[in-house]
């Protein structure tokens, strides 16, 4: 660890443990489970990622830096979903028609989880592979809450421990 | 300061697809609509003199197989109404409108090619005022102006069969889609525009359109009505909370002259012929 480094050195895929490489990678599975359960109730899925990361967050960066930017993702997309669902509910509550917009905007949603599917299985995927992955915007602020300067210098803060005086 | 470049870029990107899927989303859907409405090009290939021969064909197929009530005074009455909404309509139609009463159990009405429209006496019975069954007259009379009972046809059978049936190709044919005339259903789109039309009518010709809201409420009591809500939104009507708000802003906007019809409507509903009869 260097004094004036601006992130703190990145672990290797060697260097991660293989149960590290799981929980990452459960960070996104974890995702799909609760995104298929929480499909009626979207903000579920946004509860089950918060609970993952509270869980997860003290194991290793590598883990929490991995449960973070899936949390972080989750949310736009949870609150995208819950807007659909309560477009529907209101809709067929208040006996409202289903007008163009709500298609589009149906549409739109879906796309946007098909988006949201494809690159959490891509980061999935990397985790497992002991890799970082870095979703847009969400990667740059996932990355600098575990590695970034602010990590470093609480870092630096930590006293490091030394070998035997003499060594 | 490449990482304020770097989170501005992806940002940017973000931005760009947020917009791109707006925008597909927005494609998918107009697609969509106008697959529905991709019978609208086959409509013109109908010749009106084609529709007329066909609702020649259809009143003799209800005179023969419907119980069609002959009440001169009722026919009037109704005949009345509609000619007073058919001369207060305001798109040029080759059309001359004739109703027809039919004796059934269904709480309906129908428009049929060619200015058909058939009203159905448990119809008639619901409503309290005549203002409420010209309101039903004026709707029903938007789809013939739109030509939606064509429309549906095409959507159901294609055009060629349509054009084939028309010609008179084949009477096995003409029997069975008159048959399933009846049975088929308008797109939303088609009733929306039929509701707008119907409004519009009812205050050119000095209707209140409050009396479309109350025959749409008794028609489709709401939560009272025993379907459920999917259900309703499953059927191809637009919902009648949304018809009933459109009717009454279009109350709102209507001057009203006091001129109600003085028709003394629960003796004209003693012509219908008896539930029991």
């Amino acid at each position: 660890m260097e004094g004036h480094s601006t992130h703190i050195a990145l672990p290797q895929p060697h260097e991660i443990p293989k149960r590290d490489r799981e929980d990452a990678m459960g960070a996104y599975l974890m995702m799909f489970a609760a995104w298929g359960a929480g499909l009626p109730l979207p903000l579920l899925n946004l509860l089950a990622a918060i609970i993952y990361f509270f869980t997860n967050k003290k194991t290793s960066r590598f883990v929490s830096f991995h449960a973070y930017q899936s949390l972080l993702t989750q949310i736009p997309i949870s609150i995208l979903n819950a807007s659909a669902v309560a477009w529907t509910l209101r809709n067929l509550y208040k006996d409202y028609a289903f007008s163009d917009y709500f298609w589009t905007y149906f549409i739109f949603i879906g796309l946007w989880n098909l988006i949201y599917m494809i690159f959490s299985i891509i980061a999935c995927v990397q985790a497992r592979k002991g890799r970082f992955y870095y979703f847009w915007v969400f990667g740059r602020i996932s990355f600098a809450r575990y590695f970034g300067p602010d990590a470093v210098s609480l870092e630096e803060k930590e006293k490091p421990n030394l070998p035997p005086e003499g060594f | 300061m490449n990482r304020t470049a770097g989170l501005s870029r992806e940002l940017l990107f973000l931005g760009v697809l947020l917009l791109f899927t707006t925008f597909i989303g927005y494609a998918i859907q107009l697609y969509l609509s106008s697959e529905l409405d991709e019978n609208t090009q086959d409509i013109d290939r109908i010749s009106l003199a084609w529709e007329m021969r066909f609702k020649t064909a259809i009143k003799q197929f209800i005179a023969a197989d419907a119980s069609l009530v002959e009440n001169d005074e009722l026919n009037g009455l109704i005949a009345d109404l509609a000619r007073r909404l058919r001369d207060h309509i305001k798109a040029d139609h080759p059309y001359e409108i004739e109703i027809l009463v039919v004796d059934s159990r269904m709480v309906n009405a129908m428009a049929l090619p060619g200015g058909l429209i058939i009203l159905y006496v448990p119809l008639i019975r619901l409503t309290e005022t005549p203002e409420e069954l010209a309101a039903v007259m004026a709707h029903e009379l938007g789809h013939v102006i739109h030509r939606d009972p064509l429309r549906k046809m095409i959507r159901q059978m294609g055009i060629a069969a349509t054009l084939a049936l028309l010609r008179g190709d084949s009477s096995t044919l003409l029997e069975n889609t008159i048959r399933n005339l009846l049975d088929l259903k308008y797109t939303r789109d088609q009733e929306s525009a039929a509701d707008d039309f119907a409004l519009e009518t009812l205050v050119a010709a000095g209707i209140d359109p409050i009396h479309f809201a109350a025959i749409m409420e008794k028609l489709d009591p709401g939560k009272g009505g025993g379907k459920s809500k999917l259900v309703k939104y499953l059927s191809t009507h637009p919902h009648r909370g949304e018809r009933v708000e459109k009717a009454r802003r279009a109350s709102a906007q209507f001057a009203s002259a006091g001129d109600d019809s003085t028709i003394d409507w629960p003796r004209v509903k003693k012509l219908l012929p008896s539930v029991f009869d």
